[in-house]
């Protein structure tokens, strides 16, 4: 568990986002008020974030807050891994390493067998639905 | 034909035994399917249609719309009992439910989330009925300048969804308006923001950024905290004499907003849903209690998205003009069986037009019947251990996307939307703006 500061840090982001999009959509022509251009509303918009972005930093109410970044890396992970499985695996692979992979984000001790017979589970779940029900497309071994 | 000779023709029609089965057939499925997130009524019914293609027309069409608006109820079950939107149009109701269920009310939301959209659904038939083509003939009288407004109240209306620091939520929608210009500009076909990927050229879906902030996010801040929701009352479903007495003018305002907004071309219950929720909380007598579990705040949006749900058909089946996404599908759905939509479809197919309102009235009246006992069933939803459910609600929320385009890229737009829910989450902003404005942001352009 870290502590960071909310509204001054998520201030500082929504306004670098901002300028990030100001940047990247510079050359998207503004066109005029009576026939815009594709940057026309990028601009607006972005220089809008940037000053929302500023209220929200110099805003009064600053609570401490606690993030859990295990369980962000191990789920945005776990998804990850479902993409490039299912890409070059299969969908059964990607079920069942998905759903194995991200029982790690918790900080529960649960022995390896159980999460290999929760992630079996969850596969035949998941595959009566999609595969039997909906008829998914998909194979479910590249071999 | 009058209205009383219409729907006499209907009801002839839409109590065939093979009609009430498709019906029932249509709701049970759409329901099952909306409890599953991110599947959706549209993708159901696209799945389903080539099945259809032997039976007659007439009944294929009950049983589509039957999951169109049976996928709305099983949405907000899933929505109130684990913070996941079945449905885009649930987001509203994902908020203020699953803030009950943490008070070991799930059963009462469930309940007054079913009777509202049941009362909702049944407004939205009788306008349908009785305002059908009048509302038609509205909605091709406005013009753009008047769809940009009803978008810039949604917008704004949504800046005031939690009372503490409306900059943050008008930070969120314009970052949501931001992130809707990924991909082609409609107006100049200029490709904006796609970094080279051609994924991000066709723009995001926005049922990724809908599962990723709110779906992947609630996921990720549950797993390593101790889990709160009260199981002591989970059997007591019934609201109190006061909350249903609070319920009466939400279910009103809420399902005369859906009804209005569903029969304008092109909009959709989502929209609906969101400012039905922000008109409540305006006239709301509670309004303390919205975002911390009101009850009225579940009634106002159920109300109104299964009201527009419903008025939704009217331009399709009177103008052939699709009023949402699901519509489109049943536009196609229509020709394909030979129908022609359109001004003259009243005159030529009353057969089919009534017996589909008809059928309307049937199928909510399956849908209260068949859900109100299983409210006891769907809380026991929440007694499952949570190292099974979020593992799978991961899994659920993978197969969704992948469904939607067959595209990996999708699944890592996913990823990073789940952790930027979670961040948002923690940093105190709501994702419902953020939601809002990018769905918003094409129609804006457009319109503006």
């Amino acid at each position: 568990m870290l502590k960071i500061s909310s509204n001054l840090i998520s201030g500082i982001i929504i306004s670098l986002f901002g300028f990030f999009c100001f940047l990247y959509g510079y050359e998207y022509k503004f066109g005029s008020l009576s026939n815009i251009g594709p940057g026309f509303f990028p601009k607006i918009v972005s220089i809008t974030i940037i000053c929302l972005g500023f209220l929200v930093a110099i805003s009064k109410t600053d609570q401490k807050i606690y993030s859990d970044y295990r369980s962000v890396f191990v789920c945005s992970i776990s998804i990850v891994i479902f993409a490039l499985s299912i890409k070059f695996l299969g969908l059964l692979p990607a079920i069942f390493l998905t759903s194995l992979s991200s029982l790690y984000a918790q900080k529960q001790k649960i022995s390896f067998f159980k999460k290999i017979k929760i992630a079996t589970g969850i596969t035949f779940f998941v595959l009566i639905i999609f595969k039997i029900f909906f008829q998914m497309n998909t194979e479910l071994l590249y071999l | 034909m009058t209205i009383i000779e219409g729907l006499t023709l209907g009801l002839q029609h839409a109590i065939q035994p093979m009609a009430l089965l498709f019906c029932f057939v249509g709701v049970m499925l759409g329901t099952f399917v909306g409890v599953l997130p991110g599947i959706g009524n549209t993708a159901t019914v696209a799945l389903l249609i080539p099945m259809t293609f032997e039976i007659p027309g007439e009944y294929a069409m009950m049983m589509l719309a039957g999951i169109s608006y049976g996928a709305l109820y099983g949405g907000s079950i899933i929505s109130i009992l684990l913070r996941i939107p079945g449905t885009t149009a649930s987001i509203m109701t994902c908020i203020e439910g699953n803030e009950l269920t943490k008070q070991g009310r799930a059963g009462v939301a469930l309940f007054v989330a079913s009777m509202t959209s049941f009362i909702g659904g049944m407004i939205g038939v009788i306008i349908t009925i009785v305002a059908g083509p009048f509302l038609s003939n509205i909605g091709i009288t406005l013009g753009p300048t008047d769809f940009a407004s009803i978008m810039f109240f949604g917008l704004v209306a949504c800046c005031f969804i939690t009372t503490d620091q409306p900059v943050k939520n008008f930070s969120m929608v314009f970052v949501g308006l931001m992130i809707g210009m990924v991909g082609t500009d409609i107006n100049s076909g200029y490709d904006r923001y796609f970094f080279g990927s051609d994924t991000l050229r066709d723009g995001l879906h926005i049922l990724i950024v809908a599962l990723g902030t709110f779906a992947i996010a609630e996921v990720i801040s549950c797993i390593n905290i101790e889990q709160k929701v009260l199981t002591k009352n989970f059997g007591q479903w019934l609201p109190t004499k006061q909350e249903t007495k609070n319920c009466f003018w939400p279910i009103i305002r809420g399902s005369s907003i859906g009804s209005f907004i569903g029969a304008l071309p092109g909009t959709g219950g989502t929209i609906a849903s969101f400012i039905a929720y922000m008109v409540e909380r305006k006239f709301s007598k509670n309004k303390d209690k919205f975002g911390h579990g009101s009850v009225e705040g579940i009634a106002a949006p159920e109300s109104a998205n299964n009201a527009a749900a419903h008025t939704a058909f009217i331009p399709t089946l009177t103008l052939g003009i699709p009023g949402d996404a699901i519509a489109v599908l049943l536009l196609g759905a229509l020709m394909i069986y030979g129908y022609a939509p359109g001004p003259m479809m009243m005159q030529e197919t009353p057969e089919l037009f009534w017996g589909l309102v008809i059928s309307f009235i049937i199928g909510n009246i399956i849908l209260l019947i068949i859900n109100l006992p299983l409210i006891r069933l769907w809380v026991k939803i929440l007694q499952i251990p949570y190292n099974i459910l979020f593992p799978s609600i991961i899994v659920l929320c993978c197969m969704a996307i992948w469904g939607l385009h067959f595209n990996h890229t999708d699944l890592l737009i996913l990823a990073f939307f789940g952790a930027l829910g979670y961040f948002i989450k923690i940093l105190k902003f709501s994702p419902a703006p953020l939601v809002l404005g990018i769905m918003l942001e094409p129609y804006i352009e457009s319109y503006i």
